[in-house]
């Protein structure tokens, strides 16, 4: 098992590599290229004054030179191993001292001048916790529905079911959002929900619970986040509900109709325990898998939620930072969700070896 | 959905790798037959028949658009008894083509008589022959006069005219009446779906944007099937090297959200592009959607190799072409045709949602780009800018997710088992 | 059957992972507690020192028995009311019967702010906050534009451009002889400009350029570097004795010298800053309240440049390195009237949060706090200023009209309209000539009759609801610089085909303007993606151009690409806004032909030698009467030329919540929010 696991990861290095040569080229080639998010934001090009500033920025960060340089430079600052170097900023010669473990450093954003490990800091735990509320919700409704309307095979709500599982997988996410948001946080309609954001502005002062306090009751930090939250995980997670449903449908019917469950009828096991003791494990693990192909995606969703909602997570990051050609976000970016979408497959695989014991990897 | 990537399989698709298809029967005559019942089971199944009526519907829309929605009327007669055809003088070549080549097609497909090779090969000798002189013979007036009718009916010159039943088109900001942004929609009025941010008609703009949304679909899954069928055949025919290699390009692919890569690919477009922006991004998105079909026919083919009918191939020493494409290809794209149903409603999903960021088209109807005006800056909700686009993005993606399944059913003997029990 | 995962075992570990995400949450909360306690902990000490420090200088105060009060109030006596001191507003409004101390006024920014540290904060929001934090020497009065003292009590300016002038003649001369006599000595020179071309990929100008260029290079640098030439200008500034910094740190004239080191250390990362005040040859502290400051050049903003730039405190500065200061984005402290609470730790997404600065040497102003909340989206911006979370609320033109409309928002906030009078305005700027030859926009006949296509007017009303108006060149309507008699060319299309015509475009058979060669009028608008403004206001200019027979396709780019078309100059045609900038703007970076090679802001390569010599005229002199007749002159040439269509200048439409008062239309805008305050019953919000 061991042994897999550390081929797995070696073999997630050239794809890593890949990934990361594929965007930063294509970031490279465009016009505008590496150095377009070094001018200033101020909109008023003083190009003198803007190309002072390019001109220091090219010297410090070696953007004049190939891209192919430019590339390796990149992967020795991400690498845990490499040298110490020293950069001189007058002529842009660099000194390279001291072989040895490093610290894998992901740079500093040009166009928001600051660490993108602290950038991530921010925006990660966002996205992160979308997903991770929206995950458990999806799988738990999806696994109850789908054993429900199996077992009412070819009643009215398995009926029902699907088709509008069709239809909720095929309901686009932009006009979700948008009609969410313009009916239901909207002042002209129902103003039930914040229109953006993750937390009110007062939510500052709030006591983290729900209470009553002087000045009478106050929904508190946490009721308030999860107030904000709603309209969003309910538009990233339906569409995901939608397959998973069906899945867990399909799977229990097949279960079901197999031979050892007629076994355990034959020896006379209720029904009650032939679903849920003989069943119901064998079902999920079509569920396991797809759950690989399910985190990257929910990731990608997330671009457009956050975008729709305003949530300062990781897809707005990127969004933002590709506008501006902020090589060194985006190449984070995609390292990060690449890593992630990669391990996300690898531990799906070994759950599936877990789950099934017949599955093996040595 | 646009965020179910293509790594996830569809709904009702248990497995990562697909089942086995239909065993490879006797060639030529069982071809026809397999096909035959494809298209026969799936019109059995009502989903299907609703789904490909719907694309009817926006294939009338694509094809006939200048003449459903425009500011030109088609005949004008006027007070002094002139005749005028105003429509006609701003028809592109474009706009004549395809309503040529849908009767074509039309009538191809019900002449039965002649064999299905040869109705095809006619119908893109005739494609090409129409294509060729609409590019030649059609310069449409460039200066765009929109108002140009409405000013002659004001001045009382016409004395009868027939305009198409929209009388808008889709760039016709209507300059002449005003500013009329954001009118609501009003039934029987003039703006049936109201007008948008800059004061054109909402119907007219939706009628106009079913011809980028089909044809992105169309050509961008086009595009993907191709490269994923060429490197998925590769891999899963040589295997070793190769295929190790390509599933790296695969994971590469495949790890990174497609949004993602397709978002940072449109973004960094060289501006020089601009002109030929609708094509560019429906490469795009087929560049960035083939993995899913590489890795089906990668598995098919690995399947394949090892039976009989291609070694026999290999034996007798045909080239590598005619063992791939002639004797593999026709028995491992089955899985493909259900996967591509699919693709396309992801591809227009795609460009939905890139319109809808920002980054689409540039002043060309599309149902992402006025979805994404729906709602103003001050906050308030223009329900009708994300109501009827919105549908129509709906309605689209289900019909060709409608059509996927049935045709899923149709092929594959595995989930007919499980829609029998 | 027994150790397998049952049910049971999935409901316990769901369970479980609620207890840890539970846990996780509450710990997170009970860290904000701390950060707040943290907060005031810190702030209790603050208070603590200042309050000590006040009482130490009340006692000195009293021993030398001096009574506490301004410095100079009562030199213009009641007799006048033009203010002679830049802090005269503040005591004008203390002096109100209502005045009364308190309140925190909430603004909010569009964006997040990055970094606030000085000199190396790169945006407008940076700059935002410096303006509250640091003081300058004088500062220009917003209503009457007279330069106040405020750190300095005086100065006096050495004009020396006579002797300068004749230096420079003389020495040129000189010069070229030289080169004449032994043109060897170029070579150096050439070598160094083909070097650069070449690493900068650019083609390299054939021999006789390249000695031109040598040339003049050669000479400037000759020019540059000679110890003998005399200074155009000295301003010597004589500071007051009574400032200090924000943490009770007296202001001398060896923090304002160090602020110029620092500013002109290579290193630091305000090379845009550096160039600009490139022409402030030397600043010396010529003891501890006198600071003199000489110049290369003779012009007319030489006073500004360094009567208005803030001055740093030197024992806090000095702390860090530049790397500190280049990277830390919170590093900022000075003498002006608020403070940052903690001058050092301040970053990206901490409140950004002003404190009135209780060391404040000057008459301190009502206002105790100044919050700007960051709000990114538009919506969430409104809603929180009509729930009054925002006390100020800039408007777009259709918020205004709706909001202006509503009884609540009318009861409870106040109106205000205006244009600054350094107002900004947007163009559209026709290239003259890509790739080295002549667009169709090379005549200004057929730029005159673009400028009669686009309909300002109607743009001005329809998209922007008559809060802007058409504008006929480059200096607001109101400033003296701009030519009163010359009105703005309003939509006429007759007279535009009729220009047309006489350059040759006339209509062809399908309404689409041809010339001889049979060329279509067909042309490309680049402008910034992004805005709804921009891209309605593109839309009626392609609409009304299509009906003249001119076919404009639009182009939006994100902002780094369009940068890079309009300094390699390969566009059409480009739309583009310049911001107010200096009162007193300067124009030579836009239509100076000099500023047209190397990307320099020139970018559509309009040339015109007598304009160039009225802004070089106009720039050297330092009469403003005498400048004001050699900026109108070149109004009127930039009118007659329409090197720009010089669109619309935009009014600024501010909502500001009643209870704040002194609110005042001036001519910069609206009065400074020093002098705003809350009469005491209506005050809201407790610091």
């Amino acid at each position: 098992m061991l042994s897999y696991i550390v081929r797995r990861l070696v073999l997630m290095i050239p794809t890593l590599l890949g990934m990361t040569f594929l965007v930063f080229m294509v970031m490279a080639m465009s016009p505008g290229g590496i150095g377009g998010s070094l001018l200033n934001e101020l909109g008023q090009l003083d190009s003198q004054q803007a190309r002072a500033q390019k001109d220091y920025y090219e010297r410090r960060y070696g953007i004049r030179d190939n891209p192919l340089v430019q590339y390796g430079r990149w992967l020795h600052q991400v690498s845990p191993i490499g040298f110490e170097i020293d950069v001189n900023l007058d002529t842009g010669e660099r000194r390279w001292n001291n072989f040895g473990f490093k610290w894998p450093d992901l740079g500093r954003s040009l166009a928001m001048k600051r660490q993108v490990t602290e950038i991530f800091a921010e925006a990660l735990p966002v996205t992160v916790l979308l997903n991770v509320l929206t995950t458990p919700i999806i799988y738990a409704l999806a696994i109850l529905l789908g054993i429900y309307a199996a077992r009412h095979r070819g009643r009215l709500f398995d009926v029902l079911s699907s088709v509008s599982l069709l239809a909720l997988w095929s309901l686009p996410t932009i006009m979700v959002g948008t009609l969410l948001i313009g009916f239901l946080a909207n002042r002209d309609y129902l103003p039930w929900f914040p229109p953006a954001g993750l937390s009110s502005l007062e939510a500052h002062n709030m006591a983290f619970l729900p209470g009553w306090s002087v000045d009478g009751w106050e929904r508190g930090w946490l009721l308030d986040r999860l107030w904000h939250l709603t309209l969003p995980v309910v538009c990233l997670l339906y569409g995901s509900f939608a397959v998973l449903m069906k899945l867990m449908r399909t799977s229990v019917l097949e279960n079901l109709s197999s031979d050892f469950i007629r076994t355990a009828r034959a020896k006379g096991v209720t029904e009650h325990r032939v679903l849920w003791g003989h069943a119901f494990r064998n079902s999920l693990l079509p569920l396991i898998t797809v759950m690989a192909g399910i985190l990257p995606s929910l990731l990608g969703g997330s671009l457009i939620i956050e975008y729709i909602f305003s949530i300062p997570g990781m897809g707005q990051l990127m969004v933002e930072a590709i506008r501006a050609r902020d090589r060194e976000v985006v190449l984070a970016n995609t390292l990060v969700i690449g890593l992630l979408g990669l391990l996300s497959i690898l531990i799906a695989d070994l759950l599936y070896a877990v789950a099934d014991p017949r599955v093996s990897y040595e | 959905m646009s965020e179910i990537d293509a790594l996830i399989p569809h709904p009702g698709m248990p497995a990562p790798e697909p089942t086995a298809l239909v065993q490879p029967p006797p060639r030529d005559q069982a071809r026809q037959t397999l096909l035959g019942m494809v298209i026969q089971r799936t019109f059995a199944n009502t989903g299907a028949v609703i789904g490909i009526a719907w694309l009817g519907v926006l294939a009338v829309g694509a094809v006939g658009a200048p003449f459903l929605a425009s500011s030109y009327p088609l005949v004008v007669k006027t007070t002094d008894g002139q005749w005028f055809f105003p429509l006609f003088r701003y028809l592109t070549a474009v706009d004549v083509m395809l309503p040529i080549l849908m009767i074509l097609a039309i009538a191809l497909v019900s002449l039965r008589r002649f064999s299905a090779r040869k109705r095809v090969v006619t119908f893109f000798l005739a494609g090409i022959v129409v294509a060729t002189t609409c590019l030649l013979l059609i310069h449409p007036q460039r200066r765009e006069v929109f108002s140009e009718h409405r000013e002659l009916q004001a001045a009382g010159k016409v004395q009868w005219s027939i305009s198409p039943p929209v009388p808008y088109s889709p760039r016709d900001r209507q300059r002449d009446l005003g500013y009329p942004t954001y009118l609501p929609p009003a039934l029987g009025g003039p703006h049936w779906m109201g007008t948008e941010s800059s004061g054109s008609d909402v119907f007219s703009r939706m009628i106009h944007a079913c011809r980028i949304a089909l044809s992105i679909g169309f050509i961008a899954t086009g595009i993907a099937v191709v490269i994923g069928v060429i490197v998925g055949g590769l891999m899963g025919y040589f295997s070793g090297v190769i295929d190790l290699l390509g599933m790296r390009l695969v994971e590469i692919f495949s790890a990174i959200p497609t949004l993602f890569l397709l978002l940072t690919l449109v973004a960094v477009m060289p501006p020089e592009w601009n002109p030929y922006r609708l094509y560019a991004i429906m490469v795009l998105i087929g560049l960035t959607g083939w993995v899913g079909y590489a890795r089906f026919v990668r598995a098919e083919f690995l399947k394949l190799r090892k039976q009989d009918f291609v070694q026999a191939a290999i034996a007798c020493g045909l080239p590598l072409r005619s063992v791939l494409f002639r004797h593999m290809l026709p028995n491992g794209v089955a899985p493909v045709l259900v996967e591509a149903s699919f693709g396309v409603a992801s591809a227009i999903m795609f460009e939905s949602v890139l319109s809808f960021l920002g980054v689409g088209l540039v002043d060309e109807p599309s149902w992402g780009q006025m979805l994404g005006e729906a709602i103003g800056a001050a906050g308030s909700f223009k329900w009708w800018m994300a109501v009827f686009p919105g549908l129509a993005i709906f309605f689209t993606v289900m019909a060709y997710n409608l059509i996927g399944e049935a045709l899923r059913d149709a092929i594959d003997p595995h989930s007919q088992r499980s829609t029998m029990l | 059957m027994e150790n397998r995962f049952g049910f049971k075992d999935f409901v316990n570990v769901v369970l479980l992972l609620a207890i840890l995400a539970t846990m996780w949450i509450a710990i997170k909360q009970f860290d904000r507690q701390w950060d707040d306690i943290k907060s005031i902990k810190s702030e209790v000490r603050a208070l603590a020192t200042a309050q000590n420090q006040l009482k130490n200088r009340i006692e000195d105060l009293q021993k030398s028995g001096v009574t506490a009060g301004p410095a100079t109030a009562g030199a213009g006596g009641a007799a006048s009311d033009a203010p002679t001191h830049a802090l005269d507003d503040i005591r004008q409004a203390r002096s109100a019967p209502d005045f009364a101390e308190g309140d925190v006024l909430v603004d909010a920014f569009g964006t997040n702010v990055k970094s606030v540290t000085a000199l190396t904060y790169k945006d407008l929001y940076g700059r935002t906050i410096q303006n509250y934090v640091l003081e300058s020497l004088a500062t220009q009065h917003d209503d009457t534009l007279e330069w106040l003292p405020l750190i300095a009590e005086s100065w006096d300016i050495n004009d020396n451009s006579k002797a300068w002038d004749e230096y420079m003649t003389a020495r040129r001369a000189e010069l070229t002889a030289q080169i004449e006599r032994d043109p060897t000595v170029l070579d150096s020179t050439r070598l160094m400009i083909r070097r650069e071309q070449e690493k900068a990929g650019k083609p390299i100008p054939d021999a006789l350029a390249l000695t031109e260029q040598a040339r003049e290079a050669w000479i400037d640098k000759q020019i540059r570097e000679d110890p003998q030439r005399p200074p155009a200008m000295t301003i010597v500034f004589r500071l007051r004795r009574d400032v200090n910094f924000s943490d009770g740190q007296p202001l001398t004239a060896r923090d304002v010298e160090f602020t110029w080191t620092l500013l002109n250390n290579p290193l630091l990362d305000a090379p845009e800053t550096r160039n600009f005040y490139d022409n402030v040859e030397s600043y010396k502290a010529l003891d501890d309240f006198t600071m003199e400051f000489k110049f290369r050049e003779p012009h007319y903003l030489a006073l500004s440049m360094v009567a208005a730039f803030g001055i740093l405190p030197k024992h806090f500065y000095s702390k860090f390195s530049i790397d500190d200061i280049n990277d830390r984005p919170g590093l900022l402290m000075g003498s002006g009237a608020y403070r940052l609470e903690d001058p050092v730790n301040w970053g990206p997404g901490k409140l950004v949060k002003l404190v009135r600065n209780e060391n404040y040497w000057g008459p301190k102003p009502g206002i105790v706090a100044l919050i700007w909340l960051e709000i990114k989206e538009d919506v969430p911006r409104f809603t929180a200023f009509k729930n009054g979370q925002i006390d100020l609320f800039s408007a777009t033109p259709e918020q205004y009209i709706e909001l202006r409309s509503d009884p609540d928002i009318a009861a409870k906030y106040q109106a205000w309209e205006y244009k600054a009078v350094p107002s900004g305005y947007n163009f559209v700027a026709w290239n003259l000539e890509r790739n080295g030859k002549p667009t169709h926009f090379a005549d200004k006949r057929v730029r005159q009759a673009m400028t009669y296509l686009i309909d300002r007017q109607r743009i001005a009303e329809q998209i922007f609801r008559g809060f802007a108006q058409p504008t006929s060149g480059p200096f607001d309507e109101e400033s003296p610089q701009s030519d009163a008699t010359l009105k703005p060319r309003l939509y006429d299309k007759a007279k535009a085909l009729a220009l047309l015509a006489e350059v040759g475009w006339t209509p062809g058979s399908d309404g689409v303007l041809r010339n001889k060669a049979g060329q279509s009028f067909a042309f490309t608008l680049t402008y910034p993606s992004g805005s709804q403004d921009y891209e309605q206001t593109m839309l009626m200019i392609k609409d009304s151009l299509n009906d003249a027979g001119i076919l404009m396709t639009q182009d939006p780019q994100d902002w780094s690409i369009f940068i890079e078309r309009v300094d390699g100059r390969a566009f059409d045609a480009c739309a583009l806004g310049w911001g107010g900038g200096a009162i007193e703007g300067d124009i030579r970076q836009m239509f100076h032909s000099s500023q047209i090679a190397g990307g320099a802001n020139n970018f559509t390569s309009y040339r015109n030698p007598q304009l160039d010599k009225l802004i070089d005229q106009a720039r050297r002199t330092i009469n403003e009467d005498q400048r004001m007749k050699h900026w109108q002159a070149c109004h009127r040439i930039l009118y007659e030329d329409q090197p720009y269509t010089f669109m619309l200048r935009r009014k600024s439409l501010v909502f500001i919540d009643k209870r704040v008062h002194n609110v005042r239309k001036v001519l910069t805008g609206l009065s400074g929010r020093t002098t705003w305050y809350v009469p005491g019953e209506l005050q809201k919000r407790r610091p």
